[in-house]
């Protein structure tokens, strides 16, 4: 039995063919990285995973339960976490209240809810703007804010959808290394990212859809000299030097 | 404790109040202002906390209401039951009408609530083997005096605010906002948004209920067209929220007390200021103020509301500091 696991999954919307038959496995402590171009499915899979979508076929396996048809907050509770591409910050309540929502998760009350939150807050590096409200910040640290939302629901399993996105060259190298962190504290990471720079730099293993459907699996530099994948994604092969 | 001080000292000023104010008149309106204390925090609970609006305040109301007075009517209870058991029946319409409407959002939910209220009033109306239908219900009222009723209301208020106070405190709280901030969010971080915001509705309805237990209990009538009245509950509650403070704990209080002014200014066309004036003068347009000013109820909450949406979007309670500020900038 596998950590986690995807067997030929499909989701249509009317005619539409968002993702056809896509399967694959990640095993525990992993960075599984999902690449491909816009509009290829990816945050259509993120919502498959976290219970958004419902599949029209195939079925999701994590740690031994089925979670495909099931709330996304009982999959949140199974312990599958995810973060939005758009942010989605509880804009009217501070920082802490947002990552404290989180934390009651596993808190049996508000005490031991805001001590977790300041835990995940301080290994976030986001302890900083505790009391600002949500709405009042930068893309970066939103980005941030729903990392560590997501992290305070104590999860084995979390979805990273484009958290990189907007972020200057200093933000990217910081979340390279929160993603890091994040691993080494032993959880299980499934990333969505065009920036290849990261995708190159932290997966240990790589799968790339286009149009809804697998184009190529395997380690990061197999994936990006994969003729498909540099034809419909990458348009030149990837130096990996640049 | 420093942070319960305000609501404190004005509940410890209500509580000698009756001592001081040895009118019946007042004693009624302040009496009013505390019942709409428990819809307003009630409203305020589950539309400026957990976003989900209400225009359907009456149709808990009307149940608590008329729990209160059937109990009476048809098993001989003292009405007082009522304020046991209205909230309990009033949490037995929110609960089947809420894991109905929850799936709806935003205003579709609001419209939904405002077809409750109707259908409430057309079933208590309809049902006259049971309700009396438009003839009402009448009880024998159990005091002469307004004190007891005063002090039941004051009890009664004070236990919404602190009820909602402790409510926001706790998981369900920090739940309840998360779902008006975003509820797919909500949803992701592991909150059935359905269920808390069936306990939201659920807490509200049962204190809502309250209110109309004791309005029964108070005016000793009943029927559809006032506790099942769109207008002078359900929007009246919304007007409560919105003028004291959506979101904030006193704002609801302090909404009751300037709304249920606000009613009576119009109703006694100023407290009989412009009427004598218009008597005095023989004025024309003073007389033809006077003479619709009774009816004009709506259209100055009308103006009210767009003034508060205007200038203090946040109610009294939540421009306060700000309030404060223009008022002393121009001493």
């Amino acid at each position: 039995m596998s950590f986690f696991e995807i067997k030929k999954i499909s989701k249509r919307f009317g005619g539409v063919k968002a993702v056809t038959d896509v399967s694959f496995t990640v095993q525990e402590g992993e960075i599984f990285g999902l690449i491909g171009p816009n509009g290829s499915g990816k945050t259509t899979l993120f919502n498959l995973i976290s219970g958004f979508y419902k599949p029209n076929a195939g079925s999701i396996h994590f740690q031994g339960n089925r979670i495909d048809g099931k709330e996304p907050h009982q999959i949140n509770r199974l312990g599958v976490a995810r973060t939005f591409q758009v942010v989605k910050p509880l804009k009217r309540m501070t920082v802490l209240d947002n990552v404290m929502v989180g934390a009651f998760a596993t808190a049996t009350g508000p005490k031991e809810a805001k001590a977790i939150a300041c835990e995940t807050l301080d290994f976030c590096r986001l302890d900083h703007r505790r009391k600002n409200l949500a709405g009042e910040l930068t893309i970066g640290d939103r980005k941030r804010l729903e990392i560590t939302r997501a992290l305070a629901t104590k999860p084995a399993l979390i979805l990273l959808d484009e958290t990189f996105a907007g972020l200057n060259h200093a933000e990217q190298d910081d979340s390279i290394k929160l993603i890091g962190r994040i691993r080494d504290s032993g959880v299980t990471i499934i990333i969505v990212e065009h920036i290849m720079k990261v995708i190159m730099n932290i997966s240990d293993k790589v799968h790339a859809i286009n149009f809804g459907e697998t184009m190529a699996e395997g380690t990061p530099s197999k994936v990006v000299s994969h003729p498909e994948v540099v034809r419909a994604y990458l348009g030149e092969p990837y130096d990996h030097h640049a | 404790m420093k942070k319960h001080t305000f609501g404190i000292v004005i509940a410890g000023i209500l509580a000698v109040a009756p001592l001081l104010i040895d009118n019946d008149y007042y004693l009624h309106l302040m009496i009013l202002a505390l019942m709409w204390v428990v819809i307003g925090s009630a409203w305020n609970l589950l539309a400026g906390y957990t976003g989900q609006v209400s225009f359907g305040d009456a149709a808990f109301f009307g149940t608590g209401a008329y729990t209160a007075g059937l109990l009476h009517d048809h098993l001989g209870w003292s009405p007082w039951w009522g304020l046991l058991f209205g909230p309990i029946t009033a949490i037995m319409v929110a609960v089947p009408f809420g894991w109905i409407c929850f799936r709806l959002r935003g205003a579709y939910f609001a419209l939904a609530t405002l077809a409750l209220n109707e259908v409430m009033r057309h079933t208590a109306t309809i049902m006259d083997g049971f309700t009396s239908g438009m003839a009402g219900v009448m009880i024998l009222q159990s005091f002469t005096s307004k004190i007891p009723y005063y002090y039941i209301a004051l009890a009664l208020a004070i236990l919404s605010v602190v009820c909602v106070m402790a409510v926001m405190g706790h998981r369900s709280g920090y739940y309840f906002l998360s779902i008006r901030e975003d509820q797919d969010a909500a949803e992701s971080l592991g909150i059935d948004t359905h269920f808390y915001k069936m306990i939201s509705l659920a807490i509200a309805a049962g204190l809502t209920g309250v209110a109309g237990a004791l309005y029964m209990n108070y005016m000793g009538f009943i029927d559809p067209e006032v506790v099942f009245s769109l207008h002078d509950i359900s929007i009246m509650a919304i007007l409560v929220g919105i003028v004291g403070g959506v979101g904030t704990i006193y704002g609801p209080a302090i909404g009751a007390f300037v709304m249920v002014l606000a009613q009576e200014l119009f109703r006694t066309g100023g407290f009989g200021v412009i009427t004598s004036l218009a008597e005095s003068t023989g004025n024309a347009s003073m007389i033809t103020i006077a003479n619709n000013m009774t009816q004009a109820h709506t259209l100055g909450f009308g103006i009210l509301v767009v003034l508060v949406i205007r200038f203090m979007p946040n109610g009294i309670a939540g421009d306060w500091e700000m309030l404060v500020k223009a008022v002393t900038k121009k001493r």
